[in-house]
């Protein structure tokens, strides 16, 4: 089959890793589906013969320390971990992205029940708490009032673990029953839906339903430059419409992508395939210092 | 091609294309359930979400 060795990084498989599999297979490549809770990396010991390690884990922590340990060793990965560490934290994407000058909503980190509820009151009502690591609109909490604040804040103080601990708050933003989720690929936008929903909260796990959007020049520049700010790679952008503004909310380093494919006609799965070939090329024939003192 | 819930003990349906690792809700209990072997075929509860689990 292929001279690219190709390993999938995966916590469990769900229907995006068997389209990607089979978006592999169709381009004549195998792939190892390496199950995370399975892998055991001697620091001191030799990889497999992968070439590139796709990641498609669900769990951050695990990928995180998976692809630095690839990373180190010379393997090209997808994403980088640079890229999952400036993804999987809010606090870090926002600061990035800020950075970069990509507009955002107003966001205020606090690091005590006082400092949050300044922080709430200083962006007003409504805000939006967010755990800085997390997903699938999980825990996020649009609050209200004042009451609503000192309620949610004491619940997290006292039940919340040490994430919890840093506040991430964000201004409400009036969108128009949906957002946008714009799909990137080898430094392009592939593609992009709408997500629609009656609730606030507009993730496809919570229920929103998705049509096609057509990627304007403007999504195509703000995706692009959000996705430039996390360090690129095969990306999901999270877009809010502020009337003719696009903030971005998000940016996913390992999208689910099943509500997608149909609506928008593109094969999602088969450009994440041939960014995960590419990506070996481009890693080139760096050799990291340790493989470097492993070898020695 | 079925095996038994762990939780409720139904027979869970799996065709052909399941793969080890995928998961499954049982149609009796709606359990969510993992493949880890297909020959023969055995699920166990998959693991709850955790507070990183995420795209």
């Amino acid at each position: 089959m292929s001279e690219v060795r190709v390993a999938m990084l995966v916590s469990r498989v769900r229907v995006e890793e068997k389209l990607i599999l089979g978006a592999f297979a169709r381009r004549g490549h195998d792939v190892e589906v390496v199950d995370v809770r399975a892998l055991m990396v001697d620091t001191h010991g030799q990889l497999p013969g992968w070439d590139v390690v796709l990641d498609r884990c669900v769990q951050q922590s695990h990928a995180l320390a998976a692809l630095r340990l690839f990373e180190d060793r010379g393997v090209a990965t997808v994403n980088t971990p640079r890229v999952v560490a400036n993804c999987a934290d809010k606090v870090v994407t926002t600061s990035l992205l800020v950075a970069a000058g990509v507009a955002v909503p107003r966001t205020i980190v606090a690091f005590s029940v006082d400092g949050a509820l300044a922080a709430i009151e200083s962006v007003g009502y409504p805000a939006v708490v967010k755990p800085p690591v997390g997903s699938w609109g999980r825990l996020l909490a649009r609050v209200n009032d004042r009451d609503a604040a000192e309620a949610l804040l004491d619940h997290k103080a006292t039940l919340g673990s040490v994430a919890h601990q840093v506040f991430y708050v964000q201004e409400h933003v009036a969108k128009p029953g949906r957002d946008i989720r714009a799909f990137v690929a080898g430094g392009e936008v592939i593609c992009a839906i709408d997500r629609l929903s009656d609730h606030w909260i507009t993730n496809t796990a919570r229920g929103a339903t998705t049509v096609n959007r057509p990627v304007t020049a403007a999504i195509a520049d703000v995706t692009l430059r959000a996705a430039a700010a996390v360090g690129g790679g095969v990306l999901a952008v999270d877009l809010l419409e502020d009337g003719e503004r696009l903030l971005v909310s998000e940016v996913n380093h390992t999208m689910e992508f099943r509500n997608s494919v149909d609506v928008t006609g593109v094969d999602i799965a088969g450009r994440i395939a041939a960014h995960t070939v590419d990506s070996v090329r481009n890693a080139g024939a760096q050799q990291p210092a340790v493989l470097a003192a492993v070898s020695a | 091609m079925t095996a038994p819930c762990p939780e409720c003990d139904a027979q869970v349906p799996l065709d052909a294309q399941t793969v080890i690792g995928e998961v499954v809700p049982c149609p009796d209990c709606s359990a969510d359930l993992e493949v880890i072997a297909l020959q023969p075929p055995a699920l166990v509860l998959a693991p709850p979400e955790e507070e990183d689990w995420g795209e």
